[in-house]
């Protein structure tokens, strides 16, 4: 089936530097969207290393995608306009459980934690983004939509649509979408919620486009405004070298997997979520949710 | 991508990143109060001594009640902050000059730290770094 379809986000970057530059004056003029000149450089230049990066590996990602559509597809859907919509839904829930794992399994928090390196929120923050997403399992998870018969041109072509919805829901200058769209669709509010670092909001709203599936799977937590956002990392990190910042979770695992003990915790390094450790010396997301949720208890009783 | 494309790239992003550090100039600078509520929001339970800051406002460091193994360090790289809590063996070198104490980290997320200081303000943060305890294990990740 030749099929030669535009990639839509190299179409969109001239948009997405324009949209940048709007907010900022936006942001200068009311003060609701916020830049520092060092971190905007930095995540346009993950943006533009993540683009390098993706380009180089192309061709891999490539080959196995169409291996898989040659020797283990069970239909073939064509390309009619309903193909493209039911791929599009399909994989953007794909989209979630790479993001959900992309910060319950180190491995691929390895490389999904650039994105949330940003202690600011804004549209340049969409577009620091990963160099080594190709160096995860996360790919592993549209599979099933090769499988299923979705040609890989077209998973490729509504991953993009899918990359682009996202750039626009990374700004603090829309506070809330109509309501049926807040219930439907990920949007800035629902977003910022899960760049936070507060323990209130830490491993929810994964959606890429459609936040019925936290709604589906137990992750959906609402902005609340008695509860300000505080954006970045439990550990936030003190450098904008884009190459600390790129590989800084990967020379982490390393470490860890070569001076870990036995076998099982140098498995556990990697598929373990962020923060593990065999002793319990550093926190995972949940110990931290747990320790503040003991608090507000303590806090709460202390008042009664 | 080909060569001219990445440079015209390049020279597109330094051009946002000076437009954004010139509209949002870094104006708020590390006090005692940011210093100690952003500690409180990063380690909860610990209890904190004076703040030591940094002549520049760009750094602080914070003893830890009854506590002689931990220090805590606050710092403002860009326009937001920055906490750890520092053990013995996450410093990999202390080089003290006349105007800041250079630190170096066994930490790839923050390699080192000038902490602008002089006179007595530079003895103390010295002395409190240097003094940590080795009992503590390592922490960094
Ligand atoms: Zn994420
Ligand atoms: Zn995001």
């Amino acid at each position: 089936m030749p099929l030669n379809l535009p990639e839509p986000t190299v179409i969109a970057v001239p948009a997405f530097v324009l949209l940048c530059l709007a907010e900022m004056l936006y942001g200068w003029k009311t003060g609701r969207a916020h830049f520092e000149g060092k971190d905007t450089f930095t995540s346009l230049i993950m943006g533009l290393g993540s683009t390098v990066s993706g380009a180089l590996t192309a061709s891999i990602a490539a080959v196995g995608a169409y291996w898989i559509w040659d020797h283990l597809r069970l239909f073939d859907l064509g390309q009619a306009p309903w193909v493209f919509v039911l791929a599009f839904v399909l994989d953007d829930f794909a989209y979630y459980w790479i993001h959900r794992y992309g910060h319950r399994m180190r491995w691929m928090w390895a490389a999904h934690v650039i994105h949330h390196s940003s202690q600011h929120y804004n549209l340049s923050t969409a577009l620091r983004q990963t160099w080594t997403g190709q160096f995860t399992p996360g790919a592993l998870f549209k599979i099933p939509l090769i499988i299923l018969g979705v040609h890989p041109a077209i998973i490729l072509f509504v991953a993009g649509i899918n990359l682009i919805y996202q750039f626009w829901v990374h700004t603090e200058a829309i506070k809330r979408m109509p309501r049926w769209f807040e219930a439907v669709m990920n949007t800035p509010s629902h977003h910022r919620v899960h760049h936070a670092n507060n323990p209130k909001y830490l491993d929810s709203n994964y959606a890429g486009v459609f936040i019925i599936w936290d709604k589906m799977f137990g992750t959906f937590v609402p902005e609340d405004d008695a509860e300000p956002v505080r954006y970045g990392l439990v550990r936030d990190l003190g450098t904008f070298n884009p190459l600390r910042v790129a590989f800084h979770e990967w020379w982490g695992i390393i470490k860890d997997v070569w001076s870990a003990k036995t076998l099982h915790d140098k498995f556990m390094f990697l598929v373990a979520p962020p923060g593990w450790t065999p002793d319990g010396s550093r926190k995972t997301s949940d110990m931290i949710k747990e320790e503040w949720q003991a608090r507000l208890s303590a806090e709460r009783q202390a008042a009664e | 991508m080909e060569p001219t494309q990445l440079a015209f790239s390049f020279i597109a992003i330094t051009l946002l990143a000076l437009i954004a550090r010139w509209l949002f100039p870094v104006k708020k600078q590390l006090d005692a109060e940011r210093v100690s509520r952003n500690f409180a929001r990063c380690y909860p339970d610990l209890v904190q001594g004076q703040a030591i800051i940094a002549d520049d406002g760009a750094a602080a460091l914070l003893p830890i009640a009854a506590n002689d193994t931990e220090v805590g360090l606050v710092t403002q790289p860009g326009d937001r902050v920055v906490c750890r809590l520092l053990v013995a063996a996450d410093i990999a070198a202390l080089e003290r000059k006349d105007d800041r104490l250079h630190i170096r980290f066994h930490d790839f997320t923050y390699p080192d730290l000038d902490f602008m200081a002089s006179g007595v303000a530079l003895d103390t943060a010295h002395n409190l770094l240097k003094n940590l305890d080795v009992k503590a294990t390592k922490n960094a990740a």
